[in-house]
C-alpha cells in the first residue's frame, strides 16, 4: 500500500502530459502569434499610406500643388514630420515614396460662334484639346509580396497597382496648376 | 485498594500546589521537528486514560519559559486535568516539539524521563541493559501486541499486574478506579475530542504543518517492564505513536481526493478546449492566410502603370511637341516598362511575373485601357 501522503502533489505522470499538453498548445498558438506579426506589420503600411496621402491632399488644398516628387524613403518637404519617429517614410520592413504624376486629359474646346460674314466651315466637328493636369501615387517599396497584396486588397476600390517589388496607391485629385507651366 | 486510592487521591490534591517542574526537553536534547498537533484522545481506552493524568501537576503558569524551551502546557500545570485540557496540552507545538514530551503528558510522568532501557528493566540510569525484543509499531505484530494493550485497558484491567514496589508516588493508571477522576463536563469533552481532533490534523495537512515522516520505532520489552512508571509511559507511548499514524494515513487521503478532483477538472477542460478547437477553429488559433495577388489583379494593375506612363508621354509631347526619345527624358519612370516609338506613335510594353507582354499601343488603346482610363479620372473636380 503506497502512504497516501505521496500522493498529495503531482505525480511524474501528471507532469509529463502537463508538458505535453504546453507543448501542443504552443505549436497551434505559434502559427497564428506570427501571424500576429505580419498583421500588425500591414497595418502599419496601411496608415502609413493613410497618413501620406492624407497630408497630400491637405498641401494640395493649401498651395494648389502636389508635393514634389522624392524618392523612395525620402518625404517631400510638405510631407516631412508625419509620425513621432521623425519620418514615416522608411520603415525596416519597407519604404514609402511620393510620385507626382503627369495626366493629360482631352477636353472638348467650345469653338465660338461664327460670324454672319464669315464664311461658314466646310465640315463641324468636336475640337479636343489636351489639358494637363496631375496626379499623386504614394508607393510602398518591399520585398515581401505578401505585403503588397494585403495593400492591394486593403485599397480593393482605389487605383492601385503592383510592379515588381513596387506598390502604389493613384491619388485622383485636379491640380490648379497646368503641367507645363510648372 | 480502596485506602490506596483515596491516599493517592489526597496526595494528588496536595501536589496540586507543588512547584511546577519544566517539560522543556533539556538543553542539547535533539528534538525531531513535529510541527502537526498530534494528540491522543481519550476514546480509544475510555475515561481511564484521562485517570493517568500526572497527581503532581505543577498549577498553572508555574512554568518557567527558561533557556531550555518553551513554558509548560498549562493542562499539566492544573491540579485536576481534564481532558480537552489534555488533548491541548499534547500538542506538540505547545510541548515544545519533543516525541518525549508528547508521551510524557499522556503517562503523566516528568518531561525528563530516565533512559528507556533503564527505566523498563528498572535499573539505575547509565546501565548498559541490551533491549532483549525491540518491536516496530509499524510492524503488524507490534500492532497487534498494541492493540492488545487497548483492548486490556479498555476492559478495566491493567495490562502489568500492579508492582509490589511500596514506592507508591509514581503515579499509575489506576484502571479500576470507579470513581470517576474527570468531572462530567471533561468526560463529554472526551467524546468530541476525536472528531476535534480529525479536523484539527485536517487543517493541519492543508496548510502542510503535519509531519510525514515516521515517528521513531519504540522498543518495547514488554517482558522487563516491571515499573509502573514504565508500564505507563510505555502505554501512552505506544497510545501516541499509534495517534500519530492513524492521523498521517487518514488526512493526506481527503488531500488526495481533493487534488484528484482538480485533476478531473483540468482534464475536463482541456477535453472541451480540445473539441472546440477541433471542430470549429477560432480566428486566433488559425489565423488568416496572407492575400495572394491573383493574375488577374496583378495584369490589371500593369495596365494602370502602362496607362500612367503613357499619360507622361502625352504630357510630354503637350508641352514639347514631339514624343521623347526614351523614358529617361520623362520626370518619372516606371521600372520594368519597355518603350518603343515608331513616327508619331509609341508603345509601351509590360510584362507579369510568367513573362506574358502586355501591350499599350498610343494609336489604338486596347479596350481593357479605355476602361482603366476612367479611373484616373477625378473623384471630384477642382477649382
Amino acid at each position: 500500500v503506497s502512504n497516501p501522503a505521496d500522493r498529495r502533489g503531482a505525480t511524474f505522470a501528471d507532469l509529463v502530459v502537463f508538458l505535453a499538453t504546453l507543448s501542443l498548445a504552443a505549436a497551434l498558438l505559434y502559427p497564428a502569434w506570427s501571424a500576429r506579426g505580419f498583421r500588425e506589420q500591414v497595418a502599419t503600411a496601411v496608415a502609413d499610406v493613410e497618413a501620406v496621402s492624407t497630408a497630400a491632399r491637405r498641401a494640395l488644398q493649401q498651395s494648389g500643388q502636389w508635393p514634389e516628387a522624392a524618392p523612395p524613403g525620402v518625404a517631400p518637404p510638405e510631407l516631412a514630420g508625419l509620425s513621432g519617429e521623425g519620418s514615416a517614410f522608411s520603415r525596416i520592413d519597407y519604404r514609402v515614396g511620393w510620385t507626382s504624376w503627369n495626366v493629360v486629359d482631352s477636353v472638348e474646346v467650345v469653338q465660338p460662334p461664327p460670324a454672319p460674314e464669315d464664311t461658314p466651315p466646310e465640315t463641324f466637328g468636336r475640337v479636343m484639346a489636351p489639358v494637363p493636369r496631375s496626379v499623386g501615387g504614394v508607393s510602398i517599396h518591399s520585398g515581401d509580396p505578401a505585403l503588397l497584396a494585403e495593400l492591394t486588397e486593403h485599397f480593393a476600390g482605389e487605383p492601385t497597382f503592383v510592379l515588381d517589388s513596387m506598390w502604389m496607391l493613384v491619388l485622383t485629385e485636379r491640380s490648379t496648376t497646368p503641367v507645363g507651366e510648372r | 485498594v480502596a485506602r490506596k486510592k483515596k491516599k493517592r487521591k489526597h496526595r494528588s490534591q496536595q501536589q496540586a500546589t507543588a512547584p511546577a517542574v519544566s517539560s522543556a526537553p533539556a538543553t542539547g536534547d535533539v528534538v525531531p521537528s513535529r510541527p502537526a498537533p498530534v494528540s491522543v484522545d481519550a476514546a480509544p481506552v475510555g475515561e481511564s486514560t484521562a485517570a493517568a493524568a500526572p497527581p503532581d501537576a505543577p498549577p498553572e503558569g508555574s512554568a518557567e519559559p527558561g533557556a531550555n524551551g518553551p513554558p509548560r502546557p498549562t493542562a499539566l500545570d492544573e491540579a485536576a486535568p481534564a481532558i480537552e485540557d489534555l488533548d491541548a496540552d499534547l500538542d506538540l507545538d505547545d510541548v515544545g516539539g519533543s516525541y518525549d514530551s508528547l508521551v510524557a503528558a499522556v503517562a503523566g510522568l516528568e518531561d525528563d524521563p530516565p533512559p528507556r532501557p533503564s527505566a523498563r528493566n528498572g535499573r539505575p540510569p547509565g546501565t548498559e541493559v541490551e533491549v532483549e525484543e525491540v518491536h516496530d509499531l509499524d510492524d503488524e505484530d507490534t500492532a497487534a501486541t498494541v492493540d492488545r494493550l487497548i483492548a486490556q485497558v479498555g476492559r478495566g484491567r491493567p495490562a502489568v499486574p500492579p508492582s509490589k514496589d511500596p514506592e507508591e508516588d509514581i503515579p499509575v493508571i489506576d484502571l479500576d478506579d470507579d470513581v470517576p477522576a474527570v468531572p462530567a463536563r471533561a468526560a463529554s469533552a472526551a467524546a468530541a475530542q476525536p472528531t476535534a481532533d480529525m479536523e484539527r490534523l485536517a487543517r493541519a495537512a492543508a496548510a502542510g504543518a503535519l509531519d510525514d515522516r515516521d515517528p521513531p520505532p519504540i522498543p518495547l520489552d514488554l517482558g522487563n517492564v516491571s515499573t509502573p512508571e514504565a508500564r505507563a509511559r510505555l502505554l501512552a507511548e505506544a497510545l501516541a505513536h499509534a495517534e500519530h499514524k492513524e492521523a498521517r494515513y487518514r488526512v493526506p487521503l481527503a488531500d488526495a481526493r481533493r487534488v484528484g478532483r482538480l485533476k478531473s477538472a483540468a482534464a475536463s477542460v482541456l477535453i472541451v478546449a480540445a473539441g472546440v478547437v477541433a471542430l470549429a477553429p477560432p480566428a486566433w488559433v488559425q489565423p488568416q492566410p496572407p492575400a495572394v495577388l491573383s493574375e488577374g489583379a496583378r495584369a490589371r494593375g500593369i495596365r494602370l502603370a502602362l496607362l500612367l506612363q503613357a499619360h507622361q508621354v502625352e504630357a510630354y509631347r503637350v508641352r514639347t511637341q514631339q514624343l521623347p526619345v526614351s523614358l529617361d527624358d520623362l520626370p518619372v519612370k516606371l521600372d520594368g516598362v519597355r518603350y518603343a516609338r515608331s513616327g508619331r506613335s509609341y508603345q509601351l510594353v509590360g510584362f507579369t511575373p510568367d513573362g506574358e507582354a502586355i501591350v499599350y499601343d498610343a494609336a489604338d488603346p486596347s479596350p481593357p485601357f479605355r476602361v482603366l482610363e476612367g479611373a484616373l479620372t477625378p473623384l471630384h473636380g477642382g477649382p
